[in-house]
């Protein structure tokens, strides 16, 4: 009698269904492919079979033979992979991915160059060596005068003794050197390093950088400059903030001040950061000095314009809370590769 | 300067708020408040006034009279004696006064018969609690007077005038003089003194001299209460180096009318004080009388300037408190009477300051400009430099900033050439030997903050920095915004294919590697290992430098390694294109080709693909090294170059036959070269 492959290859499947590890796997595979396999001895035996039988069972048998493996065999793998994966411990670190850092006066630099430029603002930029009519006379700061006291300069060893130069003390310059070659109304910021011939401390540098900031038109006036500083800076601490102005003296602005903002670490009820007055000193500015536009070509009669200058040290050491500002140039990549 | 609470009381008529609540209302409507403190059972208030101000203000009547404004209170004067002479026994004074311009008023008297005696124990304290020592009644007065009005005083023992002369006038080169505090001062041609019949007796509004002081026996003085021009009292002060309080507020400008009330107030307090005597000679210098300034003011240039309505009343009462008289010339125009001490005060804007702050920059309200609005005009310098700060955190490079700064040392550590010192911008003044020139390139403190971090025991450094460096020409300085990294370790290839890398992201065309010429751009030349640094040309155009650090230097900043670039991103910015384009890719399949290559030891992989580009033709879509072996068992002076070649078409399959033929051509082209050998 022929033997009953396809009931046989039924059963094995039947069988290799429930298969549900690697031992039972092994155990369904010798009972029908190993030595003594059901379907090995089938194979066997074909021999024994009638010539007319023979090559129509060998054909089944055969077939089965290789499905029944190609079965096993994928189960095995399934198997296998699910060994694997119960056996990773997926709390090992990640592959550590290498990755550079922007410092932090960048990014504060391309977030204050973004509100001002949303409210109309051109970024300009300036020499950082300077000559002392654009630092200083133009902005109405004489020579022999005691407000150029309040700029501590470091000058350049030349041989002029007429209009000599200097590292700018302030980004004030290119006020100077903006109007020069533009017409009213404008609005700019200008961004920059300048320096300051002083000892370096936690809260100073002989080198830092200013955003100056300058607006002229017909109408501009001290409720604009509070508008658009409030605006500013609501925009740059995503909170709403107070402003305060306070009487100041610069030689290239008429009125002055200083500017003061509500200090967002405690709400304004006093503490260490503000001095427990609730305030922060954020910046100087005023309104530009009638001498000014005369100094560039304007006709101040029917000009009016407000200037603002800050520090973008101190205001980034305040967004990123940094406790010394020479850790700013300071190289270390502990501070650096925290941005 | 610190100003006694009970002193400011005496001088305003109405009783003022506490400390605190006074020093709130001065923040908000004068001047800054460094600090509220008590001492010795006074109240003290630091007030920071600065330069417009400190010639009428850095003394309690001014600061007084500030209050009394803002509180809209009145100023109580001090008890004033008028002048008045009598006859004594002697001999007047002669002053003269050679440099009219520079002593616009010399204003004097003479007391005879004083009494040496110490002050009264309440002028002491206040004194002392403001920071001037007490020495005896006549010096005290002459401070007090000072720090209550303003008005420098000096007095001179009268029996140490000899000759009976004072005369005003500058000095010549080389001339000394002895001063009050003990110093010998060799004075600068052109310095104003006054000298008796024989010798000088004082540094005019600077110090007095020693030989005219007075002292406990001083029985007969002078009182001198003169004005001396700013700007050459500033710059006399700076010459000679002596920062005396009145020198300093000489340099802010002293109103030439103040020296009648300040000299009435001296007679006064000699009273007083009971150190006897009479006036017996006034002396008055005064050809030029200064009279008081007029603005006009237009109340409609107030409101537009603040951004706010003043009522009319309110702006002239403000300016009126402050001592200004304002006479209407029409509706909303007048004509205000600038009092003299307010030398400050020239042009209607300042005017505007102070009504603005009186009556309060608080009552100002936020408002946007109404301005019409211009879009602003992009910074394409700027973006450039964002882009590449940009690439170069992309290629896993940390952003420093460094100091402007390279000191005396660095230029024997970098190794600077004299040439190249010479080529430094000098700053004078510098902080320190540390900081004495401008970098004329990035990579010196680049480099010194990539060795600190070495040091700590960090791997795989990588720093780059956007920044200005500079230059001196002769007699101009340059500046240029450069843009460099440094790589720890044997990195050149690694510091090429940065390069590479951010030149393809800012659009440029490809950079040739040029070793011709050894001269970087900026910085010093033995920064650079001659063997391994190029020339990074495009267009024909030098935009920068890369290779690998001297070995020399590396050893002494103790980095085993490092590789360096530094690029003019100005000229980056000239041949950058920020144009994106979609190329398809082709649609047919691409045929790759191996061909292997020994070749001497000095022929480069750019000579080997010389040969081999042009001899394949259009076919050839890509040439890639991906084997360069340079070993001794290749044979003496040999090495191996392996190349994948890409063959593709953008029209069609390529032939198997095409193939060949190309590739045949390539392998016969490196052939002609007899000292090439093609594997």
């Amino acid at each position: 009698m022929a033997p009953d492959v396809s009931g046989l290859k039924k059963r094995a499947e039947e069988e290799l269904k429930g298969v549900g590890n690697l031992k039972d796997l092994d155990e369904v595979f010798r009972k029908y492919l190993g030595r003594k396999g059901e379907l090995t001895l089938v194979l066997r035996s074909l021999v024994q079979l009638p010539v007319e039988q023979r090559s129509l069972v060998s054909k089944e048998a055969n077939a089965a033979r290789d499905e029944l493996r190609q079965l096993t065999e994928e189960l095995r793998k399934a198997l296998e992979g699910s060994v694997r994966q119960g056996g990773l411990d997926v709390t090992a670190p990640g592959v550590r991915i290498v990755r550079g850092h922007l410092h932090p006066l960048t990014r504060l630099q391309r977030e204050v160059n973004g509100i001002f430029s949303g409210m109309g603002f051109s970024v300009v930029e300036g020499p950082e060596i300077e000559d002392e009519w654009h630092n200083f006379d133009a902005l109405n700061i004489p020579a022999n005068h005691p407000s150029r006291d309040m700029w501590d300069t470091f000058w350049m060893k030349e041989k002029l003794t007429k209009n000599r130069h200097l590292l700018r003390t302030h980004t004030s310059p290119v006020q100077i050197r903006y109007m020069e070659h533009h017409e009213p109304p404008l609005r700019v910021i200008v961004p920059g390093r300048v320096f300051r011939y002083e000892a370096t401390d936690a809260r100073h540098g002989f080198n830092f950088y200013q955003l100056e900031g300058l607006m002229v038109g017909k109408q501009v006036s001290v409720a604009n400059f509070k508008g658009v500083i409030m605006e500013f800076y609501k925009r740059l601490f995503r909170s709403e903030v107070k402003v305060r102005l306070r009487p100041s003296y610069f030689p290239f602005t008429e009125p002055s001040f200083e500017v003061d903002m509500s200090c967002l670490l405690c709400g304004q009820k006093g503490c260490g950061s503000c001095g427990q007055s609730g305030w922060l000193e954020m910046m100087g500015a005023g309104m530009v000095h009638p001498k000014v536009f005369e100094a560039v070509g304007y006709n101040p009669k029917f000009l009016q314009g407000f200037a603002f200058g800050m520090g973008l040290d101190r205001l980034a050491m305040m967004r990123y809370k940094i406790n010394d500002a020479r850790l700013l140039y300071s190289g270390s990549l502990k501070f650096l590769e925290q941005f | 300067m610190i100003f006694s609470y009970s002193w400011l009381q005496e001088l305003v008529s109405s009783k003022l708020p506490v400390p605190s609540e006074l020093a709130d209302v001065l923040n908000a409507h004068a001047f800054e408040v460094e600090e509220v403190e008590k001492r010795g059972g006074e109240w003290l208030l630091n007030l920071s006034v600065l330069p417009n101000r400190a010639g009428e203000c850095t003394n309690h009547l001014g600061m007084a009279r500030e209050i009394a404004a803002i509180l809209k209170s009145g100023l109580k004067m001090p008890p004033l004696l008028p002048m008045r002479t009598q006859k004594g026994s002697l001999a007047p004074l002669e002053v003269s006064v050679r440099d009219l311009e520079l002593v616009p008023r010399y204003a004097a008297f003479v007391v005879e018969g004083v009494e040496g005696k110490d002050s009264p124990a309440w002028m002491k304290k206040r004194l002392e609690l403001v920071g001037v020592n007490s020495i005896n009644a006549l010096v005290d007065i002459s401070n007090y007077v000072m720090l209550e009005m303003g008005q420098p005083l000096h007095v001179f023992d009268y029996d140490e005038i000899r000759g009976g002369i004072m005369r005003l006038k500058k000095v010549q080169e080389g001339e000394e003089i002895a001063t009050l505090e003990g110093g010998i001062h060799r004075l600068p041609a052109g310095t104003l003194v006054i000298e008796d019949a024989e010798r000088l007796i004082d540094l005019a509004g600077i110090k007095g001299g020693a030989v005219s002081g007075v002292s406990q026996g001083t029985r007969n003085v002078v009182f001198q209460a003169a004005t001396f021009e700013k700007f050459f009292m500033y710059a006399s002060r700076k010459r000679i180096g002596l920062e005396t309080p009145a020198a300093v507020l000489y340099g802010y400008g002293i109103d030439p009318n103040l020296a009648d009330e300040a000299l009435a107030r001296t007679a006064s307090l000699l009273r007083e004080l009971g150190v006897g005597g009479k006036i017996v000679q006034n002396i008055d210098i005064y050809p030029k009388k200064i009279r008081p300034r007029k603005i006009a003011l237009e109340l409609e240039r107030v409101n537009s300037l603040l951004g706010k309505k003043v009522p009319e009343g309110e702006a002239m009462g403000i300016l009126k408190r402050l001592g200004f008289s304002c006479t209407k010339k029409g509706p909303g125009r007048f004509a205000v009477e600038v009092p003299t001490r307010r030398q400050d005060v020239q042009l209607p804007e300042d005017l505007i300051e102070e009504i603005g702050r009186i009556s309060g920059y608080e009552n100002i309200f936020p408002q946007l400009p109404t301005e019409y609005l211009i879009p602003p005009e992009p910074n394409e310098r700027l973006l450039l430099e964002e882009d590449s700060r940009d690439v170069l955190r992309e290629a896993g490079f940390t952003e420093t900033y460094g100091y402007s700064f390279i000191g005396e040392k660095d230029l024997s550590l970098f190794a600077y050439t004299s040439e190249e010192a010479e080529g430094l911008a000098e700053v004078e003044n510098p902080i320190s030997s540390e900081y004495r020139y401008l970098r004329d390139s990035l990579l010196p403190n680049q480099l010194r903050a990539l060795a600190q971090n070495v040091a700590h025991g960090r791997q795989g450094v990588r720093f780059f920095e956007a920044g200005t460096s500079f230059a001196r020409m002769g007699e101009k300085f340059s500046e240029r915004r450069l843009l460099a990294g440094v790589l720890q370790g044997d990195a050149f290839f690694e510091a090429k294919g940065v390069v590479d890398f951010l030149l393809e992201r800012l659009g440029s065309e490809e950079a040739w590697y040029d070793t011709s010429n050894q001269a970087p751009s900026f910085g010093p030349q033995g920064l650079w290992d001659n063997d391994r640094s190029a020339e990074i040309k495009i267009a024909g155009r030098r935009i920068g430098f890369v290779g690998s650090l001297s070995a020399q230097i590396a050893a002494r900043l103790k980095i085993p390694r490092a590789a360096m670039f530094e690029l003019d991103t100005e000229m980056l910015g000239e041949i950058a294109n920020t144009e994106t384009e979609y190329h398809e890719p082709s649609k047919f399949p691409s045929v790759l080709r191996d061909i292997a290559v020994f070749v001497p030891h000095d022929v480069k992989v750019a000579d080997v693909l010389n040969v081999m580009e042009p001899a394949g033709g259009e076919l050839v879509a890509d040439i890639d090294l991906f084997d360069l072996y340079d070993a001794e068992e290749l044979g003496e002076g040999r090495k191996s170059m392996a190349f994948h070649i890409t063959f593709q078409s953008q029209e069609r399959t390529l032939k198997g036959s095409e193939v060949d033929q190309a590739e045949s051509a390539m392998r016969e082209a490196l052939k002609a070269n007899p000292e090439w050998e093609v594997r």
